[in-house]
């Protein structure tokens, strides 16, 4: 089975693009899964959700559905959310940083695609965080399996 | 009214952030020349004629940067553009000016030596701020 290979994520603060000679503004970021290339932040990442999944798992009793399992039928939209909170649940401020930034590595090296350009800092400069957050829950929902 | 020098903006071209040499940066938003002419109507009446020399409303970004491998490949890349380069200038107290449908203009001879800088200029349409 061929696993797909990107999605299309919706912003709710659009931000601005030079595309053909002018300013123009989106509000949709093609997210394109790591490849081998992107191994460092990919790792980063996978370590987190996989320290998330233990924890979760220690307190099952009180926490079960916190982390999404890849088996579930929910929709990636309604699950990005709940991943993206359960980092912030499990993981302390430097660890959630570690992540952000290896995701906004993710996105600017090959990752990310916006009006059909390759999303650079100047984009993710402009990116509301509420946006940024919601986005990581998604990618990781969509993109890594475990 | 206090007001605040600009000192230290960013520039981004075609959405990358661009490394150029400090205080080498020039705009001109492309706002023309005006003139006005005074214009006799007979005795005493003496009139004005406000002229809009649309001919000089055209914007330009110029500024300097070091000679690099990332330069030529820069340079490359506007010029291969035309006139469909996009420029924002972003000064660190909030003023944003968008420049669109940018031309690098200028030719450019790239020194080859330690410490070598070049001029890059872009024209195009006027200024949004």
């Amino acid at each position: 089975m061929t696993r797909k290979r990107e999605f299309e994520f919706s912003l709710a603060a659009p931000i601005g693009v030079h595309k053909d000679g002018e300013k123009q503004f989106a509000d949709k970021i093609t997210l394109v899964a790591p490849s081998v290339k992107n191994n460092k932040s990919r790792c980063i990442i996978k370590q987190a959700i996989a320290h998330c999944i233990a924890e979760s798992q220690k307190n099952r009793e009180s926490n079960s559905d916190v982390v999404a399992s890849s088996e579930t039928n929910e929709d990636f939209a309604t699950l990005g959310p709940i991943m993206a909170t359960s980092l912030y649940v499990f993981l302390d401020s430097n660890q959630i940083l570690e992540v952000i930034n290896a995701f906004t590595d993710l996105l600017i090296s090959g990752c990310g695609r916006v009006l059909d350009t390759p999303l650079t800092t100047f984009h993710l400069e402009q990116l509301d965080a509420e946006d940024l957050d919601k986005m990581l829950g998604e990618y990781i929902v969509n993109f890594f399996k475990f | 009214m206090p007001s605040n020098a600009l000192v230290n903006p960013q520039i981004i071209i075609n959405n990358i952030a661009i490394p150029f040499v400090p205080n080498s940066a020039k705009i001109d938003l492309g706002t023309g020349e005006q003139n006005v002419k005074a214009v006799a109507g007979g005795g005493a009446v003496v009139d004005t004629v406000y002229f809009n020399d649309v001919e000089n409303s055209v914007s330009k970004v110029e500024f300097d940067m070091y000679v690099t491998d990332v330069t030529i490949e820069l340079h490359q890349d506007w010029k291969s553009l035309g006139n469909g380069n996009t420029i924002e200038v972003v000064e660190v107290n909030g003023i944003t000016a968008t420049f669109p449908f940018m031309a690098h203009t200028n030719r450019v001879e790239f020194a080859i030596g330690n410490d070598k800088m070049v001029t890059i200029t872009f024209m195009g349409n006027p200024a949004i701020t």
